[in-house]
């Protein structure tokens, strides 16, 4: 009863919508109507690490979704106006993309893929992050978001090729501790040329890390960009 | 309509708050017994809950607000005379303290009623004191003319009924226990003494009213200054000032790195401190809660429908305090916000069209200023209705001036909050600290130098009609809209604007508008038919007093009058002509009647040199001269000069004036005696008139027996100042005049006595009304 009027009163004073489709949000939902949340499609491909353009340092990589217009919001939402709860909604759906994969087994840490200081403190959290610990959370993995830093300002990736992603993330990463022999799951947001995750695992593996592979919540689909660089 | 409903569904509390306006207005004219409210509530309240009736909401919230209006809005007077000799013990509530003396709002022990007592400047008083004082208690003042300020229901509104004559004599005071108001007191007054301290005059009294909303210690100059050119909102504290507020909250949790749940406890202690420094101001609470449902709502990650939460602060600032609906403050303050919200988009919608734009707004200096002007541009247009219809003026460069304002009023707070901290942390960088600050108000005060410099600073729109007042807004609200065809649509618009002018002037009632303003011990009145006006006599000046400031150029103000056709000026006593110093130098007047006199004085000369340097025709006339003016006739009935200049008194000179408008008739009749009335009263033109100005404010030397029974006037008006030292309006003539089937009207009793002439019969309507309708004459 008083969970009941508690939930009349916030959707009162804060009545929500679907972003997409401008029907009314009932409780539970959170952004999104069930069926515009439901257009979220899984990749169901499993380890794509051979797609992946540039991957040299990686072992495995997994995404859960195709990026498509209601993850770009989603993303953009928990990333600028801090929406952690929506993120860690998605984080549990895609959850079940990994729950298959053979080297989830073998495990020993899960690591975000981390931001520049300058803009943590903008931002006063880091998205990769809570990805990260909803998952580490479900597997029982220890997540260590100080193990590795981002110790250069990297320009926004968005705008540059392959060859200036790359040079661009190439030694931003650098190891605080102890990796050895370890195996290591990165995760971030999004996964698109591999350039910032390749990065992080050549660090990784230079320190002495065993195997590094990679799970972002979505990827573009990169069978509709077989004629682009990248 | 459609998409209007389904809007109100996106944004609940517009369901309910329609309902409770329509309750709070209910209950000015419905009084219900409580037993039968508190049942009926009761009743509803079990149809909600026992069944499906979702219709009852609305009366449950009609009944609730009718309720809430008989619980909260009860001013019971104490059993006193107002106007005499008491003493009185109680608790402070609140201190204001100005640059001539300290206004305390007392409670009274009983918990009933309030008192705003003057003490001495110098009296050290806090929240929670028993004080016990003695002093003359009187009622506040009423509006005691058209579109004055009406302290009564000002103070009413913050529960005091009385004031007290003059300052009071404090004869004991106890300090009072540990209250929460107490201590914000003393921090105020701290934060008060260090501004004192740091920052020079004139402008730490100027930071008092920034921080603190303190207005009493601003120079009266700036003040004014800054009303004059529509940034006066930055001195009282507003919503703008919690805006400033929430950043630096804001700031804070981000450099202390809090948790989301920390952060939005830290804003919201922080607001609530606020809104409780500064004393719970209207804009402050308003803002103050709206940030606060902000701030919760992003807690939780909801999207905020800004709408929503105005209502909502509305619905619950009206809930607690339901009388707030009638005062200015709250309907300006919500009025800034919904043109804000109104225009703030449309600004943005422009991308859509001009794709160059977009490109120029991603300049931050660009979009800072953009910004600026979209506020600054919704806050004026949302203010435009209440402000032309509360004020009859416009400033027209307020759009401009806010943008330099606001930006360095945000420095401002900014610089005070950092000065104070400073000092407490160490004197000497407060003090050092305050000379900047002390830079930028000065800088703030060079642009309202500046912008009150330039013509046009305030546009009257006392003569504009409702139908023009609201579609100006709903224009200007389309011009900012792009749309399809949007020239199209503008030209239509702006047609149909010009045609409410066109409307206005031919559907404008053919009535004549004759108004006794309450001048005090003087006269005063205003004829005004169409665009024509006529006045006779001024009012009062001298000895620090200037009813032609005070109440006539208001009033004219007021009714958007800008020029005047005629000035009669009956007689050179200063109780008539003084105010006309002040209406000669603001306004254009065409031509000035006076007797011919041999009288001089300072005033008089004075009043002459104004009309004759302003080009005024200056005339004499005499008996027997008729002036046309629109629907009107004058016609001189005393004296011819001969008379005028033979009489040894001043008054027997007095300009006796008939004013004829097709059936009606109102005679003038100066400060005339009986001599003089002895002359007319022979004459045709006298006898039955409808009105009669009744001559010297109702001296026994007027108004004798053979002349008043001569005019079997239904209304007599006296004009005539509360208690004044020469026993105006004798009772003698009153009784007189009421045996002749005359109803006098006082304007001591009445305040300013409006008359509505419409050729046939007379409509009548007392500023202060005994009875609640208007007197309906002949």
């Amino acid at each position: 009863m008083i969970t009941h009027l508690y939930e009349e009163l916030l959707d009162f004073i804060y009545p929500q919508y679907c972003k997409f489709c401008e029907k009314k949000l009932s409780s539970g939902e959170i952004r999104y109507c069930r069926s515009c949340f439901e257009q979220l499609v899984p990749t169901k491909i499993g380890n794509w690490i051979k797609e992946v353009t540039t991957g040299e340092h990686l072992d495995f990589a997994y995404s859960a979704y195709w990026f498509n217009e209601v993850l770009q919001d989603c993303i953009h939402n928990s990333k600028y106006n801090g929406y952690k709860r929506l993120l860690r909604k998605v984080s549990e759906l895609a959850l079940s993309e990994l729950e298959d994969a053979p080297e989830i087994m073998q495990i020993d840490v899960i690591i975000p893929v981390p931001l520049h200081k300058v803009r943590y403190r903008e931002r006063g959290f880091n998205q990769a992050d809570i990805i990260a610990r909803t998952i580490g959370k479900r597997f029982h993995l220890p997540v260590k978001a100080h193990l590795l830093q981002r110790v250069v300002w990297t320009d926004s990736q968005t705008k540059l090729d392959i060859e200036g992603r790359r040079r661009n993330t190439e030694r931003a990463f650098r190891v605080k501790g102890s990796c050895d022999g370890m195996n290591i799951l990165l995760i971030d947001d999004v996964l698109t040329s591999g350039a910032t995750s390749n990065s992080c695992a050549k660090e990784l593996k230079d320190q002495g890390a065993e195997r590094v592979g990679i799970f972002t919540i979505a990827t573009p689909d990169f069978r509709l960009r077989r004629d682009r660089s990248l | 309509m459609r998409s209007l409903y389904n809007y109100c569904f996106r944004v609940p509390i517009l369901k309910l708050l329609p309902l409770q306006i329509g309750g709070i207005l209910l209950a000015q004219v419905l009084r219900l017994p409580w037993v039968l409210l508190l049942s009926l509530f009761a009743i509803e309240l079990l149809i909600l809950v026992t069944s499906v009736y979702r219709w009852v909401i609305p009366l449950i919230i009609i009944t609730m607000m009718l309720l809430r209006w008989q619980a909260a809005c009860r001013w019971p007077m104490p059993d006193l005379k107002p106007g005499s000799r008491y003493r009185m013990t109680g608790v402070v509530r609140s201190v204001k303290k100005s640059s001539y003396d300290v206004k305390v709002d007392l409670r009274s022990l009983d918990e009933k009623w309030n008192l705003l007592a003057r003490f001495d400047r110098e009296f050290k008083l806090l929240p929670g004191d028993t004080l016990t004082l003695e002093g003359i208690f009187t009622l506040p003042d009423q509006a005691r003319n058209p579109g004055a300020f009406d302290y009564r229901a000002y103070l009413r509104r913050q529960g005091i009924v009385l004031v007290t004559d003059g300052k009071a004599t404090l004869l004991d005071q106890k300090a009072g226990s540990w209250s929460l108001n107490r201590q914000y007191a003393l921090i105020r007054n701290g934060i008060s003494a260090i501004l004192k301290q740091t920052i020079d005059a004139p402008f730490a009294g100027v930071m008092q009213g920034l921080l603190l909303g303190e207005r009493g210690e601003i120079d009266p100059e700036i003040r004014s200054r800054f009303q004059k050119i529509g940034v006066v909102h930055i001195l009282a504290v507003s919503g703008l000032h919690v805006g400033f507020i929430l950043l630096i909250l804001t700031l804070i949790g981000k450099t202390l790195r809090l948790n989301d749940g920390l952060k939005t406890v830290v804003i919201i202690a922080g607001l609530v401190f606020y809104m409780g420094l500064t004393g719970y101001p209207p804009s402050v609470v308003r803002a103050g809660i709206m940030a606060i449902l902000y701030t919760v709502g992003k807690y939780f990650e909801k999207d905020v429908n800004p709408w929503n939460i105005v209502g909502l602060t509305a619905f619950l600032i009206l809930f607690v305090k339901p009388d707030e609906l009638f005062s200015p403050a709250f309907q300006l303050s919500f009025c800034a916000v919904a043109g804000i919200l109104l225009v703030y988009p449309r600004l943005q919608s422009w991308e859509v069209i001009f794709p160059r734009w977009r490109k120029l707004r991603k300049i931050k200096a660009v979009r800072l200023v953009t910004d600026l002007v979209g506020l600054s541009a919704g806050a004026q247009l949302g203010t435009f209705i209440p402000a032309a219809l509360l004020f009859r003026s416009y400033p027209v460069w307020g759009i401009f001036a806010n943008i330099f304002i606001v930006p360095l009023t945000g420095l401002a707070v900014t610089g005070g909050i950092l000065t104070v901290v400073f000092y407490c942390i160490n004197p000497f960088a407060g003090t050092a600290y305050g000379g900047t600050t002390w830079g930028t108000l000065y800088l703030m005060n060079a642009v309202s130098k500046f912008f009150s410099s330039l013509p046009f600073a305030g546009l009257p729109l006392g003569g504009l009609s409702l139908a023009v007042v609201f579609a100006i807004p709903v224009l200007v609200y389309f011009i900012l809209t792009p749309a399809k065809r949007y020239f199209q649509r503008l030209i239509i618009l702006t047609l149909f604007t010009l045609s409410l002018f066109v409307w206005q002037q031919a559907l404008k009632e053919r009535v004549v508008r004759i108004t006794f303003l309450d001048v005090g011990q003087g006269d005063c009145c205003v004829i005004e038919d169409g665009g024509h006006a006529i006045i006779v006599d001024a009012g009062y000046a001298g000895f620090g007093k200037d009813y032609g400031k005070r109440v006539l150029l208001p009033y004219l103000k007021y009714r958007g009058i800008t020029a005047v056709d005629l000035l009669i000026l009956t007689h050179p006593h200063a109780d008539h002509i003084g105010g006309a110093v002040s209406l000669l130098e603001e306004l254009k007047v065409t031509t000035v009647w006076e007797p011919r006199t041999n009288y001089h004085s300072e005033l008089y000369k004075s009043v002459q040199a104004d009309a004759q340097s302003r080009h005024c025709t200056l005339d004499h006339p005499d008996a027997g001269a008729i002036y046309r003016l629109g629907q009107l006739t004058l016609t001189v009935l005393y004296p011819d000069s001969l008379l005028a200049l033979q009489s040894r008194n001043l008054n027997d000179a007095s300009l006796i004036i008939r004013v004829d408008h097709a059936d009606n008739s109102f005679l003038f009749m100066g400060d005339a005696e009986s001599p003089a009335e002895q002359i007319v009263a022979q004459m045709g033109a006298v006898a039955n008139v409808d009105l009669v100005k009744i001559g010297h404010h109702g001296s026994v030397t007027s108004s004798s027996q053979e002349f008043a029974g001569k005019t079997h006037a239904k209304i007599g008006i006296i004009s005539v100042g509360r208690g004044n030292k020469f026993g105006h309006p004798s009772s003698t003539v009153l009784k007189r005049w009421e045996a002749l089937g005359t109803r006098s009207w006082r304007t001591d009793r009445s305040g300013a006595v409006t008359v509505i002439s419409k050729g046939g019969n007379l409509l009548l309507f007392p500023m202060i009304r005994e009875k609640d309708q208007p007197q309906r004459a002949s």
